[in-house]
């Protein structure tokens, strides 16, 4: 379940109730979601499984010699 | 339901050697993957995440390739947990950032702690727990009424 439980651009709005009434989609829900998929695709390869993501991220720890908690509280500590 | 924050969310990703509490994490949403746990967070954490992992790119720890690898795993898994309602994704707007305002004041935290913050607030769905590994984060979360959960801790406040 997405909820949207706040607003979006009305351009935003206007769209996603179209795809909706037009009956392409059953709820906003899954036009959510399948955004998700669209991005996933735009910036996804082949999915790779959980094991392999850390393995990518094992070897970047080693690298950097920083775990991703420690990547991620550099980027809060940037803003 | 618990709010999970990205720092907490994040460590589903990494790696047992270098991650502390990822066991915890990944039995939390492995749960939330099999619908037998109810995870809420804010859209944000989708642009919190990749900019962790791109974070990497940028001080060369991984490949572009790497990056594509791990992203598309991790909207896999958003795809999988929302689709199992395991997940849900609160989304934010301008009202949010004005009003996250008064937090950043009382509590000193920054506007991305404080966006968290504010969307486990104003759901409207019921939150049990906050989730993160940010002490200052947690540390609002708590005064303003929240059990929270950090699995970095030894010691297990709540049992997962």
């Amino acid at each position: 379940m997405v909820v949207m439980s706040s607003e979006v651009t009305n351009e935003i709005k206007n769209i996603i109730k179209r795809l909706v009434v037009s009956g392409i989609y059953k709820s906003q829900s899954e036009v959510v979601r399948d955004a998700i998929r669209q991005l996933a695709h735009k910036y996804g390869m082949k999915t790779v499984s959980l094991n392999e993501a850390r393995k990518i991220t094992k070897k970047a720890s080693k690298k950097s010699g920083e775990s991703l908690s420690d990547s991620f509280k550099r980027i809060r500590e940037e803003i | 339901m618990k709010y999970i924050d990205t720092s907490a969310f994040i460590k589903y990703y990494g790696n047992p050697e270098f991650e502390k509490g990822i066991d915890k994490i990944i039995s939390l949403i492995d749960k939330a993957k099999n619908g037998e746990e109810i995870l809420i967070t804010s859209i944000f954490t989708i642009g919190e995440a990749i900019s962790a992992f791109d974070r990497w790119i940028r001080i060369k720890a991984i490949s572009e390739e790497e990056f594509s690898k791990i992203i598309s795993r991790f909207f896999k898994d958003i795809e999988i947990l929302t689709t199992a309602g395991g997940l849900i994704i609160e989304s934010i707007n301008s009202l949010s950032i004005v009003f996250s305002i008064d937090y950043i004041i009382n509590h000193h935290i920054s506007i991305n702690d404080c966006l968290h913050l504010y969307t486990a607030l104003t759901t409207q769905l019921s939150i049990i727990e906050f989730i993160s590994s940010d002490e200052m984060q947690l540390n609002a979360a708590k005064k303003e009424g929240f059990n929270i959960w950090n699995p970095e801790d030894n010691i297990d406040i709540a049992p997962h």
